[in-house]
């Protein structure tokens, strides 16, 4: 028994036709260009209310929003071109988005739970203050 | 192809069987990121609880990251300039690695080689870029338990050190962590070990992870600079 332990040759599994490698390669030079056109406006954006450019009185709540969609946007198009999401089969797309959904509840209750704690421990002040007023009020 | 024959047996029980038609490594890369995924929107996910239950004391991002920690350069007032350039060095980094895939798929040493280089630069790059920030944040009064930078009602929110240090010092690990990887790579690659192996899917998989740190940037720019 002459068998020689050689390690197997694999085939290359992830082989492309040069088309589909051109066809990869300008996908990603197109998403290079999408994601920093995304990256200036946001920025953009940030500054628009963080300096000042806008009026103080104006809502910032349409500029948040947008930053996170366009934060969304980026995600996708990394997952997508970058992680090649796009090129993957059926099942295993589920089997990566399916977990996130989890995740939307635990955001909403978690800030929710912020910015209710906030409220009440900003109320509570408010009586303590009135509170230490009130007698210097009644000896006045 | 061997392992179409196994897709199409329903009770192949002798391995070899691809779910999703993705290796075992890659689809364990995968899940491992969705793990990852959870820890950091944890981290997230806290930093918008505090800073909720913190509104009114919370710094102005444009406040705190207002210049370029390099001597010389740090007494002008260019808020979120020196983050922007991070976060391109970490876009560019992420395109040359695709790239790097790319070529791995093609069997092409050279290009592999080729487009490593400046990912792991862009790495390094980014990890000094951090090193900065931080030794100017330090600098400034920022620790772990203290914060100079006052919020709207001149207030300061004592979480907001803790917090900055922790997530992007957690995001810095796994460029660090990146870094090694791809280096590791590359010397691999050098060696010839994957045209022995016949394919390049471990530029992939690691692809994958740097991607991966990537688009945690996306979020951690978003949480703390953007909003």
């Amino acid at each position: 028994m002459a068998h020689h332990h050689t390690p197997e040759k694999l085939e290359n599994h992830l082989a492309m036709t040069q088309e589909e490698y051109d066809h990869h390669k300008s996908d990603v030079y197109k998403t290079t260009v999408i994601l920093s056109i995304i990256t200036i406006v946001e920025v953009a954006f940030a500054l628009f209310y963080e300096a000042y450019l806008i009026p103080k009185d104006w809502p910032v709540a349409p500029l948040k929003v947008s930053l996170v969609v366009m934060s969304l946007l980026k995600a996708y198009w990394i997952m997508f071109v970058f992680m090649h999401v796009k090129h993957e089969n059926k099942g295993m797309k589920l089997s990566i988005f399916l977990p996130f959904t989890l995740l939307i509840w635990m955001i909403i209750s978690f800030i929710w739970e912020g910015s209710y704690w906030n409220k009440s421990h900003t109320s509570q002040r408010f009586v303590k203050e009135t509170k230490t007023e009130a007698p210097a009020k009644v000896h006045h | 192809m061997a392992n179409q024959s196994a897709l199409s047996n329903p009770i192949n029980e002798s391995g070899g069987v691809m779910p999703f038609r993705a290796s075992y490594g890659k689809l364990m890369m995968w899940y491992f990121l969705i793990s990852d995924t959870f820890t950091f929107v944890a981290f997230l996910v806290s930093y918008a609880a505090i800073r909720m239950t913190n509104l009114e004391k919370w710094p102005n991002p444009s406040q705190v990251f207002k210049s370029i920690p390099i001597h010389g350069l740090d007494n002008w007032n260019l808020p979120l300039v020196f983050v922007s350039i991070m976060t391109f060095i970490l876009i560019l980094s992420s395109v040359t690695m695709v790239r790097a895939v790319q070529e791995g798929a093609m069997m092409n040493r050279k290009g592999v080689v080729k487009y490593l280089i400046p990912t792991i630069f862009g790495g390094i790059l980014f990890l000094v870029c951090q090193y900065l920030e931080w030794t100017h944040l330090i600098h400034e009064g920022m620790t772990m338990t203290n914060n100079p930078f006052p919020g709207s009602n001149g207030d300061f929110a004592h979480q907001f050190g803790a917090l900055f240090f922790s997530i992007t010092g957690f995001h810095g690990l796994h460029v660090f962590g990146g870094v090694i990887l791809n280096t590791y790579l590359l010397l691999q690659t050098l060696k010839g070990h994957y045209d022995r192996l016949g394919h390049y899917e471990m530029v992939e998989k690691i692809g994958l992870y740097w991607h991966f740190v990537d688009l945690v940037w996306v979020y951690v720019f978003l949480a703390f600079y953007l909003m």
